[in-house]
């Protein structure tokens, strides 16, 4: 770093030895994997929507005890999964997290009330298939 | 302090930047991101409680490897891992518990890094990485990588979020970048501390990308090793490489004149 314009060049360098990547991966992404661009930015939600249609059905049928353990599986997964989607848009993931909560104290009332277990289920469901929607 | 004028060696205080350093170093930023990941998530201490008891082990590990006055792994990568893990938890609860955007964390780190630097070489004349002899330096040297893991982690996370990268597209892309100031170094001559601090910047990032594939669940394209699992296989490695380092005495730097 003897002159200032030995630092310029040492500065340009590493800008385009850092832009070159950057915007060779830019273009293999924007070229190659247009379609990977999932509708929600949470990406796939498929495996949540399974288990809350399930859980649906069984209410349906009048089983909430087994509504319930299938709901337990849906908060295990859910915890599971925040570290890999949460980062992915905080407040489509808090809006599913809050209807979730719904849920959650809906089926685990000491009597559970069945009309209001399909509400909350309804409103996770919604809310699951457009998360950007805050639930209600 | 009674200043030394004598011939014997003076030792840089921190290692040399051998492939073996890049290594653990990868390592080190891959456990300090499923280790935060674990302590705060699935040990259940929240991220609060985390954040302080792993800053309190830091600065013990900090005084420990101030007190060496020369290059010891031990101590040195035991602090390292220590900054990774820490450097993490600060980074996610100022996105968590403050809700301040990635976009902002990632411009303060920057210039704070910027002002360690500028701070270092007008204080030192220099930001060489082979002359960390003095207790000042070395101060501005850990203060140069606390921000670093900062930037990196914030950044890195940045790239994820905006672009909805998965952990494999994420890693690719930091890894080329990384290949790429390589090949700078090597055949187009970027200066070698310019390098080794880019370099030392995006190596957060892909470890952080690395870590997530291994340890997250095969529906978010990971392996679904776990946190706990991850963080051991890496933690082994790491405690295997110091060892093999403390024996050969390699990475060790000494020099009789000084810089």
């Amino acid at each position: 770093m003897t002159s200032k314009l030995a630092f310029l060049r040492q500065a340009v360098l590493a800008t385009a030895l850092i832009v070159a990547p950057v915007a060779a991966f830019t273009g293999y992404e924007v070229y190659f994997t247009k379609s990977v661009q999932a509708a929600t930015g949470l990406g796939d939600l498929t495996q949540f929507k399974t288990i809350i249609a399930d859980a649906q059905a069984l209410v349906d049928k009048g089983d909430i005890s087994a509504a319930a353990k299938r709901i337990t599986d849906y908060e295990t997964a859910w915890d599971q999964a925040e570290t890999a989607i949460r980062p992915l848009d905080q407040t489509e993931w808090g809006n599913i997290d809050q209807a979730s909560d719904g849920v959650l104290s809906a089926v685990r009332k000491g009597k559970p009330d069945e009309s209001a277990a399909k509400a909350a289920l309804a409103v996770l469901m919604t809310t699951l298939n457009d998360p950007s929607k805050t639930p209600q | 302090m009674p200043t030394m004028v004598s011939p014997v060696p003076i030792f840089n205080r921190v290692p040399k930047v051998t492939a073996d350093f890049w290594f653990i170093k990868l390592m080190a930023v891959t456990m300090g991101e499923t280790a935060a990941d674990y302590l705060s998530v699935q040990l259940g201490l929240g991220l609060s409680a985390t954040s302080v008891l792993m800053s309190a082990v830091l600065i013990a590990a900090i005084l420990w490897q101030f007190s060496q006055k020369k290059y010891v792994p031990a101590p040195y990568w035991l602090t390292v891992v220590l900054i990774s893990i820490v450097g993490t938890l600060i980074t996610d609860n100022l996105v968590d518990n403050f809700h301040v955007p990635l976009l902002v964390t990632t411009i303060g780190f920057s210039i704070a890094l910027a002002v360690t630097f500028a701070v270092w070489f007008a204080v030192e004349r220099t930001l060489s990485i082979h002359s960390v002899f003095t207790t000042r330096r070395e101060i501005f040297y850990w203060l140069a990588i606390l921000f670093t893991f900062a930037l990196g982690t914030a950044a890195g996370d940045l790239v994820a979020e905006q672009f909805s990268l998965g952990y494999l597209s994420s890693g690719i892309l930091f890894g080329m970048i990384i290949a790429s100031l390589s090949l700078g170094y090597f055949v187009f001559g970027l200066d070698n501390i310019l390098a080794f601090w880019l370099i030392y910047i995006l190596t957060r990032p892909l470890g952080a990308s690395f870590g997530d594939l291994l340890s997250q669940p095969h529906q978010y394209g990971g392996f679904g090793l776990g946190t706990i699992l991850t963080s051991a296989i890496f933690l082994l490695s790491i405690v295997g490489i110091v060892v093999y380092m403390s024996f050969k005495h390699e990475g060790e730097e000494s020099t009789a004149l000084g810089d």
